[in-house]
C-alpha cells in the first residue's frame, strides 16, 4: 500500500515504466510454434501484472487516506533537510562523472579525482556552521586519494592481472 | 567417494586456502562495519572470482559470508549496533556485558559460538544436500517452472514489508530478465540494437548496483542524519575464545545450532528470525531467564551459534534446488552462475567434485573464521574507527572498478549505477531488492521451462497441475501467498 506522497510518486514512475515496457512488447512477434508461448507473452504478462499490482497498491493507499500523506520529518535532525538531498545527488553525479572520465583520463587520475571530490563534498556538507576548512586536511585528502588510486591500480593490474584503463603515460 | 577425494585436492592447495582466508578476513571486516551487509560484501568481491576456478571463487565468497555474519557481532558488542541483521539478538546481551567492561569476554563467547554453529550446519549441509538433490533429479520442465514460482512467492513475501510491493519487486526482476535474446525463438527483446544487451542484462552490475551502490547511497543520506555512528567507548579487554565457558552451555549451543540450520533451510526465513527464535528458546530452557538482556552469556551463545548455523542451512535449498533463501545467498548464487555453474540437482551429478569442494571450502572457511577472530580481533575492531565518508567513497570506487574490470565495458558501469538508483528507491519505499535479483535469476529458468513444458504437452496448461511435484509447489506457493495476505491484514487491523 502507498504510504506517503513520495511513495505515490515512485509508484507513478514504476507505472510509467511498466506501461512503456508493455507498449514495446506489442512490437514483439506474437506467434508461437508447437503450442508453446510466443516471445511476447512473458514481457506482456509481467508488465501488465506490475501495472495491476501498482494500481491496487495506489487504490489501497487512497482508501486508507495515505496516498497524499506528507513524508515524516525528522525533528531530531541537526542539518537542514536539503543537505542529504544535495549530498545524494552530488554523489550520484560524481559517479556518473567518474564513469564518463574513466576511459578518457585512465583509472589512476579519474579515481584520484573521484575519491577527492566525493570525500570533500561530504565533508563540506557535514561541517558545522562556522567550522573552517583547514588547508592541511585538504592536502592530506589529496595525498590519500592519489596514494590509494595508485596502490589499487598496482594491486589490480599486477596482483590480479586485471586490465584497467590507462592513458598510456608511464603505464598509468 | 572419488568426488570427495578429488574435492580435497581442489581445496587443499596453498593459494586456494589463502584466498578463502582472505575472503573470510574481508567478510569479518565488512560485517563488523554497521550498514555493510553480507550481501554487499559478497557482491563487492564477486569480480575478483572471475579468473578463479569455481571452488576457489566460491570458497572465497563462502568465507566472506561466514566472516560477515560472525563480524556482525563486533559492532553489536562494542557499539550496540548489529553489523548485520542476524546480529540483532546478539546486542541484547553482548552490549550490556561490554558495558560492564567485559567486551573481550563477550567477543570470546561470540567467536566459539559462531564457530560451533557454522561447523554444525556444514555437517548438516554435507549430509542432507546430496539426497535432496537426488530427489530433485526427477524434476522436469513443469516442476522447474513451479519451483521458480515457489521461490519468487516466498522471497517476495518475506523480504518486503508489503506482499504487493514484494511481488512488484520480483516481477521487476522477471521483466528485466526478458531483456536480450529470447531463449526459445531467438527474437531480440528490449535490446535497442545495443550489443551489450544481446545476451541479456549482465548479472554482476545488477548485483553490485542493487546491493552495494544502493546501500552506499542510503548511507550518504544517513550520514547527515542525527544518528551518525559514534566510536565505541567500550574498552576491549583480552579477547580470546572462551571455549570452556561457551561449551558449558552445550544445551543452548545444540538447540540454537539446530534452530539456525532449520530456519536457514526454509527459504525466506532470514537471519534475524533464526537468532531471535534461538534466543527465545534458550530463555525458556534457562534456569536463570531473568538474567537474559543483562549481559548473560547464554543469550550470546544462542544468538551467535544460531546465526552462523543459518549459513549452512541456507545453502541447502540454494545448492540443491537453485532457490536462495535470502539476499546473501541470492548474491552467492549469482556468483555461482557467473562462474558458469547453475545451482540445482544436476550440479551434484555433473560437477560432483566442485560441489563437494564447496562443502569442504565451507568447513575451511569456518575454521579460518575462528582463527582470524582468535588472533586478529584486537586489530580489526580498529576498522570501526575508519571515517565513514572515506569508506563510502572507497566502496563506490571498488564497485565501479569491479564491474568495469570484468569485460572492460563501460556500459555495464552505467547499468550498475542505474540499478543502484533503482535499488535505493526500492529499499526506501519498502519494495526490497532481494526479490529483484531472484526474479532476474529465476526469470530465464521459469520462461524457458514453461515454454518447453507447453511444447511437450502441445499447449495443454494442465501439465502444471497433473504432475504431483509441480502441483505441490504451486499449492504451497498459493498457501504461502494467502497466509502472508492474511498476516498483513491482521497486522493492519491490529495497528488501526
Amino acid at each position: 500500500m502507498v504510504k506517503t506522497r513520495s511513495d505515490a510518486l515512485f509508484h507513478l514512475v514504476l507505472l510509467a515504466l511498466a506501461g512503456w515496457f508493455l507498449q514495446e512488447a506489442w512490437n514483439l512477434p506474437a506467434n508461437a510454434a508447437g503450442g508453446s508461448l510466443s516471445p511476447a507473452f512473458f514481457p506482456r504478462a509481467i508488465s501488465s501484472a506490475i501495472a495491476i499490482l501498482l494500481l491496487i497498491s495506489m487504490v489501497r493507499g487512497l482508501i486508507a487516506g495515505t496516498l497524499l500523506a506528507s513524508d515524516a520529518s525528522d525533528d531530531a535532525a541537526t542539518t537542514p533537510g536539503w543537505v542529504p538531498v544535495v549530498g545524494w545527488c552530488g554523489v550520484a553525479l560524481l559517479l556518473v562523472l567518474y564513469a564518463t572520465l574513466l576511459e578518457p583520463l585512465g583509472y589512476v587520475i579519474s579515481t584520484a579525482l573521484f575519491l577527492f571530490l566525493c570525500v570533500a563534498m561530504v565533508s563540506v556538507l557535514s561541517r558545522q556552521t562556522g567550522e573552517r576548512i583547514a588547508i592541511g586536511r585538504v592536502l592530506m585528502l589529496a595525498l590519500f586519494s592519489a596514494v590509494v588510486s595508485v596502490a589499487i591500480f598496482l594491486i589490480f593490474s599486477v596482483g590480479f592481472e586485471i586490465v584497467l584503463p590507462t592513458i598510456g603515460v608511464m603505464g598509468v | 567417494m572419488g568426488d570427495y577425494v578429488e574435492a580435497l585436492g581442489l581445496v587443499f592447495q596453498w593459494h586456494v586456502l589463502l584466498v578463502i582466508g582472505g575472503g573470510t578476513l574481508l567478510g569479518l571486516i565488512m560485517g563488523a562495519l554497521p550498514g555493510l551487509t553480507a550481501a554487499m560484501a559478497i557482491a563487492l568481491l564477486l569480480p575478483l572470482t572471475f579468473g578463479m576456478p569455481p571452488v576457489m571463487g566460491m570458497g572465497m565468497l563462502l568465507g566472506t559470508l561466514c566472516g560477515a555474519i560472525a563480524g556482525g557481532s563486533v559492532s553489536a558488542t562494542l557499539l550496540n549496533i548489529p553489523g548485520t541483521p542476524s546480529s540483532v539478538a546478539t546486542t541484547l546481551d553482548a552490549f550490556p556485558m561490554a558495558r560492564r567492561g567485559e567486551a573481550g569476554r563477550a567477543l570470546g563467547i561470540c567467536i566459539v559460538s559462531s564457530f560451533i554453529g557454522g561447523i554444525f550446519s556444514a555437517v548438516v549441509l554435507s549430509l542432507l544436500a546430496p539426497p535432496i538433490a537426488d530427489f530433485a533429479l526427477r524434476f522436469g520442465p513443469a516442476e522447474y517452472f513451479a519451483l521458480s514460482v515457489f521461490g519468487l512467492v516466498i522471497i517476495a513475501s518475506v523480504s518486503s514489508k508489503s506482499l504487493i510491493k514484494g511481488l512488484v519487486a520480483g516481477l521487476i526482476g522477471l521483466l528485466i530478465a526478458t531483456v536480450g535474446t529470447d531463449p526459445v525463438a531467438g527474437v531480440q527483446r528490449y535490446t535497442f540494437h545495443n550489443l551489450s544487451l544481446l545476451t541479456g542484462v549482465n548479472l554482476l552490475p545488477a548485483l553490485i548496483g542493487l546491493f552495494a551502490v544502493s546501500q552506499v547511497l542510503k548511507d550518504v543520506v544517513d550520514y547527515f542524519g542525527p544518528e551518525r555512528t559514534e566510536h565505541s567507548k567500550n574498552k576491549m579487554d583480552h579477547a580470546s575464545p572462551r571455549w570452556l565457558e561457551t561449551l558449558s552451555y552445550w544445551k543452548v549451543l545444540a538447540s540454537s545450532s539446530v534452530i539456525g540450520t532449520v530456519v536457514g533451510a526454509i527459504p525466506g526465513a532470514g537471519g534475524s528470525i533464526g537468532s531471535f527464535l534461538s534466543y527465545d528458546q534458550a530463555k525458556k530452557m534457562s534456569k536463570t531467564p531473568e538474567k537474559f538482556g543483562t549481559g548473560h552469556p547464554e543469550g550470546i551463545v544462542a544468538s551467535e551459534s544460531s546465526n552462523n548455523a543459518l549459513v549452512g542451512g541456507a545453502l541447502i535449498p540454494m545448492l540443491t534446488l537453485g532457490i536462495p533463501g535470502e539476499a546473501a545467498t541470492a548474491v552467492l548464487m549469482g556468483g555461482l552462475m557467473i562462474q558458469g555453474i547453475s545451482p540445482g540437482p544436476t550440479l551434484f551429478t555433473d560437477n560432483g567434485s566442485i560441489i563437494y569442494g564447496i562443502f569442504i571450502a565451507f568447513f575451511v572457511a569456518n575454521i579460518f573464521m575462528l582463527l582470524i577472530q582468535w588472533f586478529g580481533i584486537q586489530i580489526f575492531v580498529k576498522v570501526l574507527q575508519v571515517p565513514r565518508k572515506l569508506l563510502m567513497a572507497l566502496i563506490l570506487m571498488f564497485c565501479v572498478i569491479g564491474v568495469y574490470a570484468v569485460d572492460a565495458d563501460i556500459f555495464n558501469v552505467y547499468l550498475m549505477l542505474g540499478f543502484g538508483v533503482l535499488g535505493y528507491f526500492l529499499n526506501r519505499y519498502d519494495f526490497g531488492t532481494a526479490p529483484v535479483i531472484l526474479g532476474l535469476i529465476l526469470g530465464p529458468i521459469a520462461e524457458s521451462n514453461i515454454r518447453r513444458a507447453l511444447m511437450l504437452s502441445s499447449g495443454d496448461w494442465s501439465v502444471l497441475v497433473t504432475r504431483p511435484i509441480s502441483l505441490v509447489f504451486l499449492l504451497v506457493s498459493a498457501a504461502f501467498l494467502f497466509f502472508t495476505l492474511w498476516q498483513n491484514r491482521r497486522q493492519t487491523t491490529s495497528h488501526s
